[in-house]
Order: C-alpha cells, then structure tokens, then sequence
C-alpha cells in the first residue's frame, strides 16, 4: 500500500543527453557534414563496391534522404505531438505535383527549384491546417482515420482531374534544378546529394530548436495529457495544429525534391504503402528521437532498396533449395507489419529511443500517477 | 465571452459568481443550481459528502464541462454558461467563403484573372475562419456574440483570464520533468513563438533561461528545491501534489483552484500545504477555491464554507456557522435516530 | 416525447426519410443495388462501432477482417464444397449459404478474438497511440498474407446464387440482393435482442458505459471484450462473404476501401450506436450509388470522404451519437 516508486535523480550528464535543448546547432551541422563525406566513400569498401556503382549508390543516398526527411517531418507529427498522421504521403503527393505545376513543360511555367522548395512546404503546410482544422478539434482517433482517407483521396484526385495532371500517365520532363548557372543532371548524382544533405541538416538542426522550445514542451504536454495541457493555459488545437502543418510542409518539401530528382511524377507514386512505411521508419526509429528516427528511416529504406533484392539474387546465385524461390520483395510490407505490432507489443521505444520517450512507453497507467495515499490522511 | 450587465462594476471586490449553475449527465443532476460569490483575496472552501458534485462544479468553473444551465462570471465577465446556436459557429465559416466563391465563378465569365483572384479570396477566407475559431482572438469572439453565438470560455482561456487549478486525480505529465512540469505552466506568461524557436532568437533565448530561474523559485515555493530534474511520475506522491500546485501558480492565477490538495499527505505535509495557502493569500492577494476532505484544514483557513450534498447547495456560511449547521450534521453523519 | 419514444421514434424517423429520399432518387432498380451495398458496409459498420463503443479503440484492421471473411468463404466454397457455378436446387442452395456462413462467422470470430487477445489486449493501459499503431500493422499483416497466399490480382468469387431476377416496381432485380439485404436485417435484429435481452450483452453495455464500474460490479472485462471482437469479425466475415457473392471477385486490399467507408458510416451514424451505424450504412451507399448514377463513378470515394469531413465539422457526433465534441 505505502509502496512509493523510489524517486531516481537523474545525472547531470543522462539530462544533457536526453534534454533537446541543450544541443548545439554547429555539433548537428557539423555530425552531417561527416556522416555525408564518410558514406559516399564506405562504399568503395570491396563488398559493398560489388553490388553497383559508386554513381547508383550516391544517387540511392538521396533517395533516402527524401524518406529520413519524410520521417524527421511525420516524428514531429507522431512523436512529438503525439497524433497518428496516416495519410502523409498525400502531401508528400502535393509537394510533387506543386513543383510539376511549377516547373515542367506541362504547364509552361518555370518558377526555379530553389524558391519552389519553399512554395512546395508552404502549400502543403496550408492544405494541412484545412484538413486539421475541424479533425483536431476531435478525439485524436479521428486524425487518424480522416487522414488515411486523405492519403487515399488526394492521390485519386491527381488520377481523376486527368484534363489538370494527365492522369494516370502522370507529368514528366519536368526541369531539373540549376544553382547560379550550373545545371543539375541524370548523369551526376554529387550535387542532388549534397542539396540533401543540406537540406536534412537545417531541417535536423530546426526540429532539434523547436523541440527545445516553449512550442516543442506544449507539443510534449499535449501528448502526455491534453486537458493538463489545457488547464496550464496551452490551445492544444492550434499547437496540434502546428504539429500538423509542420509536418505536411516537410512532407511537401521532401516532394519537391524529390520530383525534380526523378523529372516525373504520377500518381501511382503515393499509395497507402508510402504512408505506411514512413510510419514504421518512425515507430522502428524510435518516436520522438530526431537521431534515431534519420536512422531508422536510412535502415529501412536501405533493406527496402538494396538488400530485399540482393537477397533474392543471393539465394538464386548460390541455388539454396526453399529460399530461391521466395521473392523476398514481395514479404517486404508484410514483414513491416509484423515490426509495428512486435515493437509496440515488445520494444515501444524504437530501436534508437531517446532516453524520455522509453519511460513514457513503458509506463503503464498504474504506475503514473496512482500511487496509493497513505491511509491516515484518508481518516482524518 | 459576454458581457453581461452585472450589478457591481468590473474590478469590484467580487472575483467571482457563480449563479445557479446546474450540469446534469444524463439522467443524473451532479449539480444542482448551485450560487458560489468569492470575494477578492478570500479563501472559499467547498465541502461534501463523496460524489456530492463537487469535481463537478469546478470542471464547469474551469471551462472543461459545459453547464446545464445557469452562468460563472469571472472578474465582470461572464465566462461560462450554456452554449447558445453553437451550430451557427461552422455556418458563419462556410457562407463567406460560398459566397465569395460564387462572385468568383460568376466573374470568371467575364475576366478569367479577376475570377480566379476572386475564388482565392474565398478560400483565404475559409481558411481565416478556420484559424480564428481555433485561435479564437478577440475579433472573433466580438464577431460570435454579434452573430448571437456563445460558448464558454476553453479551459486554457480560463487560464489567460486568471484561474489556475489542480486536479483531484493528480494529472501531471508524467514523464516530463518536474521543472519542465513548471515552465508549462508558464506557458501564458511567456512569448516566443515557433519563429523565434527556429531562429533561436537571443530573445528567445534569454526567455527560456529566465523560465528555468522562475521555475525554480516556483518549486522552491512549494517546499520542492533541488527536485526539479525529476520525472514527475518517480516523484513521491506528497510531492506529486505540490508539483501540481506549483505548475497551476506558474500561470499566475488570481483565482486557484485546488481539488483536494493535501489528499494523502501526512501531518506535517498538511501543515505545510496550509500555511502555503495563507501565505500566497496574505503576501500576493490570490484567492482560493478549495475542495477538501480534512476538516481541521477546511475549518482552519477558509473565510467562508459551501456545503453542497446530492449536487445542492445545503449550507453556505463562516466554518462556525456550517459547524454548527444541523442539516450538514446530517449530511456527513445521516440522519440521527428520531 | 419520452427518452424511450425518442430512443426508438428518432431512429426510425431518420431511417424511414433517408430511405424515402434515396428511392425518389434513384429509382427502383439502383435503389435495389444501393440497399444491397448498404447492407453490405452496414454489417461491417457496426463492428467499427461495437468495438469503439466498448475499447475506444479505431479498429483499423476491421476492414481487413472483412477481407479475410471473404477469402476465407472464397475457400471453403471452392476447396472444401468444390463449387465453382451456380447451385440450382434450392434446398441445396440454402444449406450451403448456411453452412458456408456459419463456418465463415465461426473462423473469423475466432480470428478476430484472436488478433484482440495479441494484438491489443497487452496494450489496453499504454498510451493511446500504442494499439492505433499496432491496428495498423495487423491491418498491413492480413492484407499480406492474403496477398502472398491468394496473389495481389482479383481472384474470382465462386457464383453460387443463380443470376435469376424477379420484377418488381418496374425493377428487375436479382433474388441475391433481396438475400443479401434480408441476410443483413436478420443479423442486425439478432444483434439487437443479443444486446439487449441477454446476459452478455447487458455486460456489453456495461462495459462500453463505464468499464471500472462493470468491473467493480463482477463483469468479466476480459471475456466481454474478447466476445465484442468475436461478434464484430463474425459480422465482418458474413459482410464478406455476401460482398464476394455480390461483386463476383474478390482482392486483398478489398478491405482498405470498403473498410473507410463502413467508418464513415458508423460516424455518420454516431459512434458507438449500433443504430446509427445500420443507418450510416445505408446513407453512404447511396451517396456512392448516386454519385455512379451521375456518371462519377470515379469520384465515389472523393465524395464520401467529403460526407465524412463535413459530418466531423458539423455533427461530430453523428446522427444518433451522444456529444462527443471538443468539451468531453
Ligand atoms: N463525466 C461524468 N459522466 C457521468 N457522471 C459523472 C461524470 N462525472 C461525475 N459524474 C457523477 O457526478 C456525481 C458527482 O461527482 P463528483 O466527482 O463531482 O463528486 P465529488 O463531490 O467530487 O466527490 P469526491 O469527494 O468523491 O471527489 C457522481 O455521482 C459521479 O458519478
Ligand atoms: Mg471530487
């Protein structure tokens, strides 16, 4: 009955770890410009120089760095603020067909890349508030649902207004970016990635400052007790909402990149699957932790992209009896399910948790708050 | 919020008035038109039997349960009440927008140019509407009552207006730390925005240093230095409370809510508590609005005393009176053999 | 008018003017196909409903569970019964429509206490986000594995009702609709005096109305719920099997689309009215019909995501719902 948890000080050092705001925005800066220089050049290292060419493997680090920004924006979403968002390829959709709107022979227009990144994250930013708007004012469930009809409806607008986006053949040859003169191209991958990596690092070291804000501790109130948040004087809807939008405009931008990476856009690109993959990015990632969800995202991306097909290569090189004839790329999103219900029956956390987040989950509601009270009190 | 002509002018010595406020669920009265007046710099206390409507009552003066019927004013103003046309709310999003958009098709024919412009603006403001109805700015508000809408304040407006509280059921965010528990509370009284936050602003910045130092008085006040770098949940329970009355100061409140505060603290825990309340009374002029079981404290430090029982008011008076009031006699102990 | 008046009178008011409108609308022939898909996402509609009434939980999965139903009907008819063409000998029909929903219902409420007792149950006090996670993963599980077992491609359903119509109103329309629909009103009626006459079902309604409080009273919490969940795939599985027959083929993300609509409606009806989510059924049928009568086939889904947002805006708390909105 008296069984009190036994208060735990934390060290000075566990809260510089686990505390966001004590980061320093040049250590992020700098942390990017390592991991950057130090990936293009593991791959030289002779297993992995077998596989492709240095040329394919840098252009397969954007790629991914379109999902670890996708996964940044859906943590602040998800992680954070504590929302489920499952329709937020749709406005990964919507800052793709911005910038094919934007910038393609299609629509003869040409607003260049650079400003385009920025119309991109602000369109999809705002298509986000209307959709919140009268959804967060509701349950939190019903976020839920209503954005998974999003992400199904928006794609099936592009497909249907086929006079606007051609449909189903989707647009293509649209500009590709060009910075003071120099022309981006097929041909060499360097400078779409270096645009990538600097785009994750500003938005790395944005998301870590808003984290540590006023801003990001209502986000944390709110998902920790919304009508505590509420009695301390927090909107919760419009800090919901800030989540929200925040999170679609990264989404929006992650787009923009991407179209002008690819030169074409259709609207088979934005299935539910995309949703879905990006949310177990996070969840395996660890929800809240900016670090660890970048990496989840570059883990599962890579097995998605190179190692679910080496494998089938591998087992059918070598002829091993059963699993040759398995196509593993084909198990891919059955094997992300089963990793979303086994982390959050097992290791909720994610498997790069940030120190808070693990507490939280792992707190059933027995022992927050309902301590026992000493009886006499109950007497007196 | 309305404003409703009241008797005594703003600023007056009345902080504020409950009248009749009745809330039923359903079937079940909780509360039954229930009158509370607190003066300025007073302690009120609320008394009653289990389940006699008490937490009840103070969610619909906190702004979390809309009432049945009847009406709280805080400070002149009257707060909370029962919705009037909150249907209209979502229409007066909508019609502008509909309005200006069929001018915009209209106009279309016409001047492609002048058409399109015309149909963004219609969107610009459904997305204005939007907006304000969940930032709710004064503007808004104003534009409600003109349309003949009312509704009562939200809870965190409650707070803008001066109410703090604490809850029954200890509701901190558990896994937050016990400063940063604190600097929510401080959340009206501080500025930066999401702006500032991204551009880490040297404003900004020297804000937040100066919550955590603000913080740290808060915590110290309640008797809970050198705890601030705790989880809130690993907190003792004792604690657990304080830290709740500490998060509901941090807003600066002119009215504190406290639902059972000193439930589960021993003796000497109680006594702290107790003095706290006098001391904030005496030293910063804030008023209290108490719900507690333990009668020496109730007895103790409130001016005047409210026996609600069954959701009705039975008894309202100083603790001499309500001590020796049969009918509260009654209600506590049931009703003496004839 | 007296709560009980109103608790029945409302409901039947509401239902009779929706139907009336839909049949002025579309005449007897679409009306028919309207009420047959209404049926359809009315049976999996109430088990979004029940399970939300009882857990508060979306069950995102439910859909899928749809899904599986009809796949899992699909099977025993072909494999175990050997069908492949229609079955003219009427008795011979009857049996194998019940045996083949019995077992259909069986296995997927057994399916469906199962993914509970996994999936959910261990999650019943973490944070709220926790199960809605997990919802969606056994969602994408189901929908694999069926893919992978069946093939991601249409896989053609068994027509076991012979295609005969009979005329009525200046419609021709097929006995299989006039099955279906009876099917559905049967179900929902069982349903209904389940809920309300028996034992279990009383501690159904505890339970959704204050679980500690059923508890302290010595409902078993655990069975209850685990019985919401068998009752509500089970519905999902008969839903499904009706939907192979209707649709003639049937596909693993089947469940995705039917699954948003059948949620659409338990809203529309008001969530946690089992009620309101037969009505709900019926209306966004006929918003998908109409929509394909207009020659907007492809925008069905557009509009009925359109009733939902506008439903969320307006009456949050549906047709029949209590007020669920912001102040709860
Ligand atoms: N949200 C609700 N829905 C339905 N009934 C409620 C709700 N909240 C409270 N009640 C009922 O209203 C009555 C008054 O409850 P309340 O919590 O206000 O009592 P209280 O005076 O605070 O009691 P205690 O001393 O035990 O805290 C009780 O019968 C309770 O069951
Ligand atoms: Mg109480």
């Amino acid at each position: 009955m008296t069984a009190v948890s036994n208060p735990r000080v934390q060290s000075p050092w566990a809260r510089l770890r686990s505390g966001a705001r004590n980061h320093r925005s040049i250590t992020i800066l700098l942390g990017w410009v390592l991991v950057a220089s130090v990936l293009p050049v593991l791959v030289l290292i002779p297993p992995l120089s077998t596989f492709q060419p240095q040329s394919l493997w840098i252009d397969g680090f954007s790629n991914a760095g379109v999902f670890i920004l996708l996964a940044m924006g859906l943590n602040v979403v998800v992680g954070l603020a504590g929302l489920l968002d499952l329709g937020y390829a749709a406005f990964f959709a919507i800052g793709s067909y911005v910038y094919a709107f934007g910038d393609s022979p299609f629509t003869n227009v040409q607003i260049p890349f650079w400003p385009m990144l920025l119309v991109g994250a602000i369109i999809a930013a705002t298509l986000g508030l209307l959709l919140g708007a009268p959804t967060l004012r509701l349950r939190g469930d019903y976020l839920a649902i209503v954005t998974l009809g999003f992400g199904e409806i928006v794609p099936a607008v592009f497909l249907n207004a086929s006079s606007l986006t051609k449909g189903t053949n989707g647009i293509g040859g649209i500009y590709k970016p060009e910075l003071f003169g120099f022309k981006f191209t097929l041909e060499n991958p360097v400078p779409y990635y270096i645009t990538m990596v600097a785009i994750l690092a500003v938005t790395m070291v944005l998301l870590y400052r808003l984290q540590g804000s006023r801003l990001g501790r209502a986000w944390m109130a709110v998902r920790e007790d919304e009508l505590a948040a509420a009695s301390s004087g927090i909107n919760t809807i419009t800090t919901k909402l800030l989540a929200f939008a925040l999170g679609a405009s990264t989404a929006g931008l992650a787009g923009v990149f991407a179209t002008s990476k690819l030169t074409f856009v259709g609207p088979g690109q934005f299935g539910f699957q995309v949703s879905f993959t990006v949310l177990a990015m996070v969840v395996l990632g660890g929800m809240g932790n900016i670090w660890g969800v970048a990496t989840g995202a570059f883990v599962i991306y890579t097995i998605q992209a190179v190692v679910l097909k080496e494998l089938n290569q591998f087992f059918q090189a070598l002829h091993v009896p059963i699993l040759q004839s398995i196509d593993f790329v084909q198990y891919q999103y059955l094997l992300y399910g089963i990793a979303l219900v086994a982390m959050m029956l097992l290791r909720p956390e994610g498997l790069f948790p940030s120190s808070r987040r693990r507490q939280e989950l792992h707190a059933t509601s027995d022992d927050v708050a309902d301590v026992p009270p000493p009886t006499e009190a109950l007497d007196a | 919020m309305t404003t409703v002509a009241v008797d005594r002018p703003p600023g007056s010595n009345l902080l504020l008035r409950a009248h009749k406020v009745t809330k039923a669920f359903g079937g079940l009265v909780a509360v039954k038109e229930v009158d509370l007046e607190i003066p300025r710099g007073s302690i009120i206390s609320l008394i009653g039997p289990n389940g006699a409507g008490k937490t009840t009552f103070f969610n619909v003066i906190a702004g979390i349960l809309d009432p049945t019927s009847g009406a709280v004013e805080f400070d002149g103003q009257q707060v909370v009440a029962r919705p009037v046309r909150a249907w209209l709310e979502p229409i007066t999003w909508v019609v502008p927008a509909v309005i200006v958009g069929v001018l915009g098709v209209l106009a279309y024919q016409a001047s492609a140019v002048a058409g399109a412009l015309i149909v963004l603006l219609a969107i610009l403001s459904l997305i204005v509407m939007l907006l304000a109805a969940i930032v709710r700015p004064a503007w808004y508000r104003r534009f409600l009552l003109r349309v003949g809408v009312f509704k009562s304040a939200r809870p965190n407006e409650m707070v803008r207006a001066g109410i703090g509280r604490t809850f029954q059921n200890i509701r901190l965010f558990a896994n937050m730390t016990a400063l940063e528990n604190v600097q929510v509370g401080m959340h009206l009284k501080m500025t930066a925005n999401a702006a500032d936050a991204l551009l880490s602003t040297r404003r900004a910045r020297a804000e937040e240093k100066e919550s955590v130092t603000r913080a740290l008085n808060f915590l110290e006040l309640v008797g809970l230095k050198g705890r601030g770098s705790f989880m809130a949940k690993n907190l003792p329970y004792g604690d657990q409370r304080r830290l709740e009355v500490a998060r509901a100061l941090a807003s600066e409140p002119a009215l504190v809510l406290l639902d059972e505060p000193t439930a589960g603290m021993n003796p000497k825990e109680t006594r702290e508590m107790t003095e706290l309340i006098s001391r904030l009374r005496h030293d910063l002029g804030l008023s209290f609005l108490l719900i507690e079981h333990d009668m020496k404290v109730v007895m103790g430090i409130s001016d005047r005393i409210t026996v609600l029982d069954h959701g009705e008011r039975i008894a309202e008076g100083t603790p001499e009176e309500v001590r020796r009031n049969p009918r509260v006699i009654e209600a506590y102990l049931g009703k003496p053999p004839e | 008018m007296t709560p009980d008046f109103r608790r029945i009178a409302r409901p039947l008011g509401i239902g009779a003017v929706a139907l009336l409108v839909e049949y002025l609308l579309l005449g007897t022939q679409q009306f028919a196909n309207a009420m047959t898909l209404g049926a359809i996402y009315a049976l999996i509609a109430l088990g979004y409903t029940m399970v939300y009434g009882i857990v508060e939980l979306i069950n995102f999965a439910h859909g899928d569970v749809f899904m599986v139903g009809s796949f899992l009907a699909m099977w025993i008819m072909t494999t175990v019964f050997g069908l492949v063409g229609p079955v003219t000998n009427l008795l011979n029909l009857v049996g194998l429509l019940a045996i083949v929903m019995f077992a259909t219902m069986l296995g997927m409420g057994l399916i469906g206490m199962f993914i509970e007792r996994v999936a959910y149950r261990p999650l019943r006090h973490a944070p709220r986000l926790a199960p809605l996670i997990t919802a969606i993963g056994v969602s994408f599980i189901l929908q694999n594995i069926i893919a992978v077992a069946f093939g991601p491609s249409p896989v053609n359903f068994p027509q076991i009702v012979p295609a005969d119509k009979f005329d009525l109103l200046g419609g021709k329309i097929a006995y299989l609709n006039l099955f279906i629909v009876i099917l559905a009103v049967v179900l929902m009626i069982a349903l209904q005096l389940f809920v309300g006459r028996t034992r279990l079902g009383r501690a159904m309604r505890s339970t959704a109305q204050d679980r500690e409080a059923a508890e302290l009273m010595g409902v078993d919490i655990n069975q209850t719920i685990a019985i919401t969940f068998f009752i509500a795939a089970a519905l999902a599985g008969a839903g499904g099997m009706v939907q192979g027959l209707y649709a003639g083929s049937i596909k693993f993300d089947l469940g995705f689309y039917v699954g948003l609509k059948a949620f659409t409606a338990a809203v529309l009806g008001g969530i946690g009215n089992t009620t309101g989510a037969a009505i709900g059924g019926f209306i966004i049928a006929f918003v998908e019909v109409y929509a394909t009568v207009l020659g907007y086939t492809q925008w069905s889904e557009v509009a009925v995501f359109t009733v939902l947002i506008l439903v969320l805006v307006f009456r949050p708390s549906g047709l029949l719902g209590q007020q669920l909105g912001e102040r709860t």
